[in-house]
């Protein structure tokens, strides 16, 4: 019943968001969990618009990111990626900050990444077909300049939730502006993710949306207390516990640290247990821990075993005093009457 | 429901990857596949790399519109190469195989320790009938003495009912392959069933009567094509509208090396039967075939001759003389040795 909404949704991929251009080498990878309809769907797109498709399917890791290197023909996997104009991963257990991301990225500076990780049929419809693409990219440039100007913020929920940190100017401030025509990795639009000072992070982060990877939605909320940046404490029912181990079973301490906060604003995603669309549901906001992404902190990011994202739902934040959102609605004036534009009428 | 063979899927695989190939814990094994590809035999390889510890790296793409040369400005090449040059085995499922095209040269070049096997055109029918219920052990030990038998052969003649009556010399530089099956070493190697070589191309004279089939562009024959050589050339192709279309074919071209011999065989697979796959009509117990277009590098080295494309050619029945000896009548072994060692086969 999807088949027409999920066709729309991979032509506005290939045609309007990556420009695709005839006799370009578009790859997709994907693992045995990954969605089939979505691949078979971005072939035919990228096939009609006269692209060199290459689709390589492989095992499904034990782990993501460099915990999924062991798992996997890395070496073929490079070789591949570093003669493609445009690589679309959608490998539910995401190759993104792997030994072959790295070398990939290193060795192909042309390269347009879409990491589409453990996307499905709904995540295409909803995420990408269903956005306004120019009311999107004023509200991302919007958003993006007040956090760039802001010094100070406070997040806080119903559940309990109460953090606060300091911005840099230092520190870039990553977002997609729903145009994949540059080289580098790009991300579905609606989420603006950046590294505040990590040594003034401190205060109780409360997850109540879902914890990737391995865990998906969560149950009982989770309880995070942060000092100075990094996990002091874990606490909440089975699922905590299991996130506890997770991060303390890479005996790395960089696992245990914040590694980017984000606001998620996409009006198509919906929790439902895939990180890349949980963390861009409207009025969510996400906390990674473990490696970080050179674009998030430049040149060279910060290394670490794997990455984790964990997401809270209906965020009230506050600004440097002013109020942005409430309950996950965006309230600050020119943000609330742009954000309901956001969805495709 | 339950999918055809399904059952002797699983088997048939095994045999490529644990007997044939040999593929050990920690291997990266790349399987190519076109679209018009069998997908449940790429994935039941896969499954069975799997299971024995290997690293399967299923690469789908279109179709090209030719196997050969004609794939190269097709298909993403520089993306191709650079999986294929650094994988341990590669099992080409594509059915525009990729054999013989730019592509498969340079990965030959630079990657030596490569191990490929061909499997063109390979369908779940085939599939199971050639690799499910064949001892490939039992199977070596013949081939092999075949192969012995015509590298030791100066002048070969090939006679059929249909009409062939083929003769040519052999070149001691030109290495004779016994197809056994087996991947276990680097190098391109191909299903089991045949004896391939390329005579001294100049010396190929007389009639090739095809009664199998044109494969892969045209398919079972449904009339026999008459392919009349002198000194390696074609002179003239009779027969009826496929035997049109298909000099038309090679004329297309407008390349020389697509009117000569690539190679010849003799086939010998106990359990083929004529279907118009290529990897099995070449195959067929007591057939011969010719290829005309591309050479590769492993029957010509170093470096083969090119050409923009590729066919191949099966007659049936064929009566295989080498020196004047005759080792096979209309596709019956006759030659005392070689008869008893194919009892083991089963034939």
């Amino acid at each position: 019943m999807y088949d027409q909404a999920l066709q729309e949704a991979c032509d506005v991929l290939v045609n309007h968001l990556l420009k695709v251009q005839k006799d370009e080498i578009f790859v997709i990878t994907a693992d045995m969990i990954a969605d089939r309809a979505v691949v078979d769907a971005i072939s035919g797109s990228a096939s009609r618009a006269g692209a060199k498709l290459l689709v390589a399917w492989m095992n499904t890791p034990d782990g993501v990111s460099e915990a999924a290197d062991p798992f996997l023909p890395g070496q073929a996997l490079v070789g591949m990626l570093s003669a493609a104009d445009i690589w679309i991963e959608l490998n539910c257990k995401w190759l993104l900050y792997s030994d072959v991301y790295y070398k990939t990225m290193k060795n192909n500076k042309k390269l347009r990444h879409m990491c589409l990780t453990g996307v499905d049929t709904e995540s295409m419809i909803g995420c990408v077909g269903s956005v306004d693409y120019d009311a999107m990219r004023e509200f991302t440039i919007l958003l993006r300049d007040k956090i760039k100007a802001s010094s100070e913020m406070r997040m806080t929920s119903a559940l309990g939730e109460d953090v606060c940190f300091k911005n840099t100017p230092d520190h870039p401030i990553s977002c997609k502006l729903g145009v994949v025509d540059k080289p580098g990795t790009h991300l579905f639009v609606g989420q603006i993710g950046w590294m505040p000072v990590l040594e003034s992070i401190n205060g109780k982060i409360v997850f109540d949306s879902s914890i990737a990877p391995d865990i998906g939605i969560i149950e009982t909320p989770i309880t995070i207390k942060v000092k100075n940046g990094h996990i002091e404490e874990i606490h909440g029912g089975r699922e905590a516990e299991t996130y506890e181990a997770w991060l303390k079973g890479f005996n790395h301490p960089k696992m245990l640290s914040v590694a980017h906060t984000g606001i998620g604003f996409n009006p198509g995603a919906a929790v439902v247990g895939s990180i890349i669309q949980d963390q861009r549901v409207l009025g969510s906001t996400t906390w990674g821990f473990g490696s970080v992404g050179a674009g998030l902190l430049p040149p060279d990011g910060i290394k670490a075993p794997s990455h984790s994202d964990a997401v809270c739902l209906n965020t009230t934040l506050e600004v440097d005093g002013t109020l942005w959102m409430k309950d996950g609605q965006f309230v600050e004036p020119d943000l609330a009457l742009l954000s309901k534009r956001l969805k495709k009428r | 429901m339950i999918k055809l063979y399904e059952f002797e899927m699983a088997r048939a695989a095994d045999e490529i990857v644990r007997e044939l190939v040999k593929v050990k814990p920690g291997e990266t094994f790349v399987l190519t596949a076109d679209t018009g590809s069998d997908e449940d035999v790429v994935n039941a390889t896969a499954r069975a790399i799997y299971a024995v510890g290997g690293k399967p790296m299923v690469i789908w793409m279109a179709t090209p519109p030719g196997p050969g040369r004609m794939v190269d400005a097709f298909l993403p090449s520089e993306a191709l190469k650079g999986a294929l040059v650094k994988a341990n085995c590669w099992i080409e499922f594509n059915t525009q195989y990729i054999l013989y095209s730019e592509i498969s040269e340079y990965v030959q070049r630079n990657n030596k320790e490569l191990r490929t096997l061909c499997l063109p055109c390979m369908h779940t029918d085939v599939f199971v009938r050639l690799f499910a219920h064949t001892d490939h052990a039992k199977l070596r030990v013949y081939l092999d003495k075949v192969r012995d038998m015509i590298e030791g052969t100066k002048h070969v003649r090939m006679t059929s009912p249909a009409g062939t009556d083929v003769e040519f010399d052999n070149n001691p530089k030109h290495p004779v392959y016994s197809r056994n099956g087996y991947a276990d070493t680097p190098g391109t190697h191909q299903l089991a069933g045949m004896i391939a070589w390329a005579p001294e191309l100049d010396s190929i004279n007389g009639v090739i009567v095809t009664d199998g089939s044109l494969v892969p562009q045209f398919g079972v024959v449904e009339e026999p094509v008459s392919i009349y050589l002198e000194k390696g050339v074609i002179t003239k192709v009779t027969g009826g509208r496929q035997a049109t279309e298909f000099e038309q074919y090679l004329r297309s071209f407008n390349h020389p090396q697509m009117l000569r011999p690539a190679h010849t065989c003799v086939g010998f697979h106990p359990n083929t039967k004529l279907t118009g796959q290529i990897g099995e009509d070449e195959r067929i117990w007591g057939g011969s075939q010719w290829g005309f277009g591309s050479i590769g590098t492993h029957l010509i080295p170093p470096d083969g001759i090119p050409a923009p494309s590729h066919i191949d050619c099966t007659c049936l029945n064929t009566s295989v003389y080498l020196d004047g000896k005759q080792i096979t009548d209309k596709g019956v072994v006759i030659d005392p040795l070689l008869k008893e060692m194919a009892k083991v086969l089963g034939k």
